[in-house]
């Protein structure tokens, strides 16, 4: 009795009991199998591309690649709209994330100070837009009169401010203290400053969380490229990696000529694309994620 | 101090951006010319004047315009683009006829995928490009009342060419089914010379004769040899299919003497040429046969379980590695697909298609190919600046010269005719593009010729000297049953007017719903075909006799 008291008080290593062991295992055999669930694919789409196209067709590659060769990633490599696109992707991420990140912030700011006039009035006819939208040709028509249409502005500037990202980021501002607004102001700053040096700077995690949330939205977007581009020049990356997926489903099904019928493209040249396309992403990735786990935190805890 | 100048200079600096945008913004708006116009407008200079004369010089020739005479303009040009084929933006055929006519193709090639969400969105708020390519019949019987597109018989002296061929005596019946309230709003697409291609019954051709059997001439006899197969290879399954149960029903049902859900249609309509008139496939007592034999398949273990569920990759995956031995299908796939997957690991391995199968129980022997040309259709934007010179441009497409243009590229760069007529593509060309997904689909992506480019008037005599030669064999033997009678083309739906077509579309869905949640239980044996007469019954009772009568009544106000 006594040995497991001083075993229990002991600072450090705790013996397990058999179901806290059976537990940790039948945990960690979960968490594995979520893991191979989420790396298989990819690893699949891997051994794909550099396998034998005909291998693939016949369904045996799943484990290991068959009949190793780099023709699909010759052939990938050699599609001019592929490495164009990713620049256009990267550029309308790069001035999306700035624009909608600056524009979301000078938003919040307003409306999660308790004293600004209309608060309610405004943050209602905002929030109001998030359960009513316009719709697609509505949209595609403002956009098309302000002759945004085959411009940057037209990826960028419809989808500007999210209101769900912003009233995040307003939860975010509330939680700074009144105490510091106030004391900022007795010391003679403005709003201006006060946001800038005072609100921002406590406010990087936020700050990094919708950032993140905005550079993954405008990456994935592929609506405002097909709506807004008709020139193939500028379309995003992920406009013409849908292509590449839906080509041997709906649009592939249909062949009514042989022309129609043999230009399907191989599984493994396919997923060569889809590789290259998604390696940056996923390299990059893990490095970024942490804060999508503060993202998660932010005004969850109240007081 | 400091911070109060900068926060001033910042507010004079915004203030002043925002005013030069807002300036910028009302100057665009207020040129008309910019703003209303298609976008190929806007990058001519004002010379209308000038313009006007050349039209009516033009109309009073009636030829088409040499390019270098006439002013150059530019004209967009919407159309899908193939993820297996993307067309160059600057390819040889927009280069040819930028030569030709002084008009810039500015081609806007939206992913395939997404045309028809793009298409949708352009036609409803009708902000289109001056030409759209892959109007479908649908789309142009919507849009074409509400005056979206010029009316291709106002431009009579323009089009000939065109209405010489549409109009011609094997075309004029199907043409004018796609007359609109008297008008013609579209240029359709059209075959040429096309390597022939049906949906047809494809074996296993080593273990049929494994089996020891004949080649089946009847449905009864493939049956048979289906079952042989199973015995030998009991693991295994014969057949499936790639598009779900429909689309099985497709592939099947006028094979075996009954109709519905003809070439990729959800509909069970179809047209029954001995009784000359369109009927709904599952309420016919012909249909019972079908039924009968798929029920029969799945339960001696013939058709693949997963059939409901399959799609096109697992179908082709399952006959290239030898889990399938039959299959109903485009036969472009024996060759390109099937057999060099299973020459890899069984070189005496193939597949080939059979010859239409006598259904006795139906008194029939026949099967069902595709339209012979395409319903989908290119038009011409009623705001155009340009109706003449685009209706010129869109005519030359059907000539003897637009269509080598169009089909093969430059004449003595890109291709040679030889002294038989036989056209020879230039082997540096195919060299070129022999390392890429496809050879015949590079060619074609890169010049910017073909089906899936900017041809119209469609030759695939290109695809005979980069293909495998299985492929021509059975388009000649194809093109012979066809001609002797077993196999038809399927023919275009007939057209309604708006209430029509309002009362069509309801009862097609509603007799959708109840067979798609019935058919199922009648294959898989959960429920008995002694019980079929049920499920005719109450299809019937969903209006079947209602919808014959609607498609009847607007086919013999198309025949007349």
């Amino acid at each position: 009795m006594t040995k497991r008291i001083e075993e229990a008080l002991r600072p450090g290593k705790k013996r397990k009991s058999p179901g806290e062991k059976v537990f940790s295992a039948i945990v960690a055999v979960f968490l594995i199998c979520s893991c191979l669930l989420v790396i298989y694919p990819i690893y699949y789409m891997f051994i794909c591309s550099i396998s034998d196209g005909y291998a693939v067709t016949r369904g045996e590659v799943w484990l290991y690649p068959k009949g190793i060769n780099l023709k699909a990633y010759q052939i990938a490599l050699t599609y001019q709209s592929v490495m164009r696109s990713f620049r256009n992707s990267l550029q309308y991420t790069v001035v999306g994330t700035a624009i909608a990140t600056i524009l979301t912030a000078l938003c919040a700011y307003p409306l999660s100070r308790k004293d600004m006039y209309g608060r309610g009035v405004f943050t209602f006819i905002i929030t109001f837009t998030m359960f009513f939208d316009s719709g697609l040709v509505a949209n595609y028509m403002v956009v098309s009169s302000l002759h945004l249409k085959n411009t940057i502005w037209a990826m960028v500037l419809p989808g500007a401010i999210s209101v769900w990202y912003m009233i995040i980021m307003r939860t975010g501002f509330q939680s700074i203290p009144d105490a510091l607004h106030e004391s900022a102001y007795l010391d003679g700053a403005n709003d201006l400053v006060i946001f800038w040096k005072i609100i921002l700077p406590l406010s990087k995690a936020t700050m990094a969380t919708i950032v993140l949330f905005y550079a993954v939205g405008l990456w994935n977007a592929y609506i405002p490229g097909l709506l807004y581009m008709d020139d193939s020049t500028k379309y995003p990356l992920q406009l013409l990696l849908r292509n590449i997926v839906m080509s041997s489903s709906a649009a592939g099904n249909s062949a009514t000529s042989v022309a129609a019928d043999t230009a399907a493209l191989g599984k493994n040249i396919k997923y060569a694309v889809i590789f290259i396309t998604t390696l940056p992403i996923l390299v990059v990735y893990p490095f970024a994620q942490k804060y999508f786990v503060k993202g998660a935190m932010v005004g969850s805890v109240k007081g | 101090m400091k911070m109060k100048k900068v926060t001033k200079w910042l507010a004079v600096a915004v203030s002043a951006t925002m005013l030069a945008g807002t300036l910028t913004g009302c100057g665009g708006s207020s040129d008309p010319a910019q703003s209303d116009a298609p976008s190929g407008e806007a990058q001519e200079s004002d010379q209308g004047g000038e313009n006007e004369t050349e039209k009516a010089e033009e109309a009073e020739s009636g030829t088409p315009a040499e390019g270098s005479d006439q002013e150059p303009i530019t004209v967009t040009f919407m159309r899908s683009n193939s993820a297996a084929q993307p067309t160059a933006e600057d390819n040889k055929v927009v280069q040819l006829i930028e030569q030709k006519f002084n008009i810039h193709l500015e081609l806007q090639l939206i992913p395939d995928a997404d045309f028809s969400t793009k298409k949708s969105v352009a036609l409803a708020s009708a902000d289109l490009p001056d030409i759209i390519m892959g109007v479908n019949i649908d789309e142009l019987r919507q849009y074409a009342p509400t005056g979206e597109f010029l009316n291709l018989y106002d431009y009579q002296d323009k089009v000939g060419d065109y209405l010489g061929i549409v109009q011609a005596d094997d075309r004029a019946a199907a043409t004018k089914t796609y007359e609109i309230d008297g008008g013609m709003y579209g240029f359709q697409r059209l075959e040429y010379n096309r390597i022939d291609l049906a949906p047809l019954v494809a074996l296993r051709m080593d273990r049929l004769e494994e089996t020891g059997l004949g080649t089946p001439a009847t449905w009864d006899e493939l049956y048979e040899v289906m079952l042989a197969i199973k015995e030998k290879y009991p693991d295994q399954y014969v057949f499936s299919t790639r598009n779900k149960t429909t689309y099985m029903f497709g592939q099947l049902a006028y094979a075996m003497g009954s109709g519905g859900f003809p070439c990729f249609s959800g509909s069970g309509m179809y047209y029954e040429p001995r009784e000359e008139k369109w009927l709904y496939g599952p309420t016919q007592d012909s249909f019972k046969t079908v039924i009968t034999f798929l029920a029969n398949a799945y339960k001696d273990g013939l058709l693949d379980p997963d059939y409901a569920t399959m799609d096109k990759d697992t179908l082709h995956e399952k006959l290239s590695n030898g889990s399938l031995s039959m299959v109903v299908d485009n036969n472009s796939f024996i060759g390109r697909v099937y057999n060099p997957a299973l020459a890899q690991v069984d070189e005496n391995a193939r597949f080939d298609i059979i010859a239409p199968l006598e259904s006795k129980e139906n008194g029939t022997r026949r099967a069902l190919r595709y339209e012979r040309d395409w319903t989908e259709f290119t038009c011409v934007n009623a705001d155009t600046k340009y109706p003449e010179r685009i209706m010129e441009l869109l005519n030359w497409m059907y000539t003897e010269e637009g269509r080598m243009v169009t089909n093969f590229g430059e004449e003595g760069v890109d291709y040679t005719v030889e002294a038989d007529g036989t056209i020879k593509t230039n082997p540096d060309l195919i060299a070129e593009h022999q390392n890429d997904a496809d050879v015949f689909s590079g060619i074609q992506g890169a010049l910017g010729v073909g089906l899936l480019s900017l041809g119209e008037y469609i030759d695939e005599a290109l695809y005979a000297e980069v293909s495998d030669p299985i492929f021509i064999e059975q388009g000649k033997v194809i093109r012979g049953w066809t001609e002797e009678g077993l196999i038809d083309y399927n023919p275009a739906v007939p057209f309604f007017n708006t209430e029509e077509q309002e009362e069509v579309t309801e009862l097609q869905q509603a007799l959708s719903n109840v067979f798609n949640a019935e058919i199922e239980s009648y294959i898989n044996g959960q429920k008995s075909l002694d019980d079929w007469g049920s499920l005719v019954e109450t299809l019937k009772g969903q209006g079947t006799e209602r919808l014959e009568e609607l498609f009847n009544t607007a086919y013999q106000r198309a025949l007349q």
